[in-house]
């Protein structure tokens, strides 16, 4: 592991150990999601650039102590133009922290693959700190949100490189009346970048439903 | 055991009994005395009427001598006296019907005998008496609020004789307030004091004081004194109730407030512009899709929906009613306060006390 990553490694790993001492005494609640999304990728390198659209299928899952917060997301779905096909793969492990009820701090890796038939994968991973913001519209059952993240630290395999990277999610959130669900609706776009100007760049449009566990 | 027991039960039935004689011994004859008092005086004006005067004598000073809450009242004892002294007249005891007269001017120097009851020897015996007893006696109202120097407290004089009088209000520790009158009274006499002291400028301070008023004999000397306690007391200041409160006193917001619909348009106004600018900045060098105003539109649309439902600005109309009763109430206790204050604006309250008219020693009759 380079020391690059070494460092994010261990700050996400001292914050939750730290604040999981602190909450040991908070309950648990658990999320689950599903959604499906439409999403496009933009691939440049130089002049030349490919358009790609496809559906994604994704879960997610968050666990929440007191402040403390996990998510684990994964997504997988396929895009394609005129001339060409990828598989994407995109997955997150962030761990997070509810600084005020409208506001969560967020650390941790990201990744996204792209699997093209005959040729190797392509992988981006990103060591992520980024915020995000809640607030109610109609409080109680319809919630706005947004968030931001940017890659302290990131690469990409294939040409092997390092990398820089930076998102932005924003949507509404509806909550379920009587029911512990919510819908969502989001807008996502994300890039990736390599110095020598080579970057993918995803739109996505989604639709999830997320069921709350206590 | 059963004999035993029969004994006990007497026993105890003849210790209830002595407790219960004793008991009516110690209470019965003080109510009897109580009630003796006006009886005796009745038992007494019998008497005279069948001429036993040594008997109605006895029975009236009997009567006279009872004292504490069963003794006689005021006008009884006029009664009591008057019968007494024309007894001792008729028993030929001048000097005795004298004196009884003269205590009978002292304590009450309005009286006069019933012309038809009594003889004219003890209406001439009186009337001497009370010619040669000079004595004042007043009359006021309990309690009373003036303006001093408006309004004035009237005390009503009236006199056994004609003789002359000095009038003051003092101070207990004897210290003159303010003279209110020197000279002749005949039947009755009007005192009006104004509520100012002696400089004739500010009313005393609050506390008590005596009506003093000293009557003289013909030589000049002080024969007898009628002192009636005053008291000065601030103005009332609040002769008129306060309506009552309502349950709830506290005012409502009578218009929708801003805040509210800023907090939830806010989201929406900053995800739509978010939804316009941040992936310009995020994906630099791309386009993105004009999909995503989509996304932001629904969100800014949302607020905006949520802002008008708030209705900022928007009277609510239930408020407004509980108000309009608080702002009424308010209204009419400061109505209230107002006039209190105007009512009791230099007002001090005066209340007088039953008078007591005193001989100074070596001073009679």
């Amino acid at each position: 592991m380079s020391r690059r990553l070494l460092v994010p490694c261990v700050a996400v790993a001292s914050a939750l150990a730290f604040t999981a001492q602190l909450h040991a005494q908070s309950r648990w609640t658990a999320t689950f999601g599903a959604g499906a999304g439409r999403e496009i990728v933009h691939s440049r390198f130089g002049s030349a650039q490919t358009r790609l659209t496809g559906s994604l299928l994704s879960g997610e899952a968050i666990a929440m102590r007191g402040r403390l917060i996990a998510r684990l997301r994964y997504g997988q779905g396929h895009v394609t133009s005129d001339t060409a096909g990828r598989d994407v793969v995109q997955g997150e492990l962030l761990a997070g922290y509810q600084a005020r009820p409208w506001l969560q701090v967020w650390l941790g890796p990201r990744a996204r693959t792209f699997v093209t038939s005959g040729l190797s994968d392509r992988r981006w991973l990103f060591w992520t700190g980024g915020l995000g913001a809640r607030g109610g519209i109609f409080p109680g059952r319809l919630d706005s949100f947004a968030e931001l993240w940017l890659g302290f630290s990131g690469s990409l395999n294939r040409p092997t490189a390092s990398a820089s990277g930076r998102g932005v999610e924003l949507g509404l959130e509806t909550i379920v009346p009587k029911r512990p669900l919510r819908l969502r609706l989001s807008y996502l776009v994300e890039q990736g970048r390599l110095d020598d100007g080579r970057r993918d760049t995803v739109e996505g449009f989604a639709l999830s439903a997320r069921y709350f566990l206590r | 055991m059963d004999a035993q027991d029969t004994r006990a039960g007497r026993l105890m039935r003849s210790a209830l009994l002595l407790v219960v004689l004793c008991t009516g011994a110690v209470a019965l004859p003080g109510r009897a005395a109580g009630q003796a008092a006006s009886g005796t005086l009745t038992q007494g004006v019998r008497a005279y009427d069948d001429l036993e005067f040594e008997q109605a004598a006895g029975l009236l000073r009997r009567a006279l001598a009872v004292q504490g809450k069963d003794a006689l009242s005021p006008a009884d004892v006029s009664r009591a006296l008057s019968y007494l002294a024309a007894t001792e007249l008729l028993r030929d005891r001048r000097d005795s019907a004298r004196a009884i007269a003269r205590r009978l001017v002292v304590a009450n120097p309005r009286f006069r005998p019933d012309e038809l009851v009594f003889p004219p020897q003890l209406l001439l015996l009186y009337e001497v008496v009370r010619r040669a007893t000079p004595a004042v006696i007043g009359e006021a109202p309990a309690d009373t609020a003036i303006r001093p120097g408006k309004d004035a407290v009237a005390v009503r004089l009236y006199a056994s004789s004609v003789h002359d009088i000095a009038a003051a209000l003092v101070a207990l520790d004897g210290r003159m307030v303010r003279t209110l009158y020197r000279g002749p009274i005949g039947d009755s006499l009007v005192l009006r004091w104004n509520g100012l002291d002696s400089a004739g400028t500010r009313p005393p301070p609050s506390g008590s004081y005596v009506l003093a008023v000293s009557s003289f004999n013909r030589d000049g000397r002080v024969v007898r004194i009628m002192r009636m306690p005053i008291e000065v007391l601030p103005g009332p200041t609040d002769t008129l109730a306060h309506p009552p409160a309502p349950a709830d006193t506290v005012l409502l917001p009578e218009r929708r407030p801003m805040g509210p619909a800023l907090r939830v348009l806010a989201p929406g106004v900053l995800g739509g512009v978010g939804v316009a600018v941040l992936p310009g900045l995020v994906a630099r060098g791309e386009q993105p899709s004009g999909v995503r105003f989509v996304v932001g539109g629904t969100v800014t649309l949302a607020s905006i929906v949520a802002f008008v439902s708030h209705r900022p600005g928007r009277q609510i109309p239930a408020n407004v009613v509980h108000n309009r009763g608080i702002r009424e109430w308010q209204n009419a206790v400061a109505a209230v306060t107002r006039r209190n204050a105007e009512r009791g604006r230099g007002l001090i309250g005066v209340r007088t006390g039953t008078p007591l008219i005193l001989t100074p020693e070596g001073t009679g009759p």
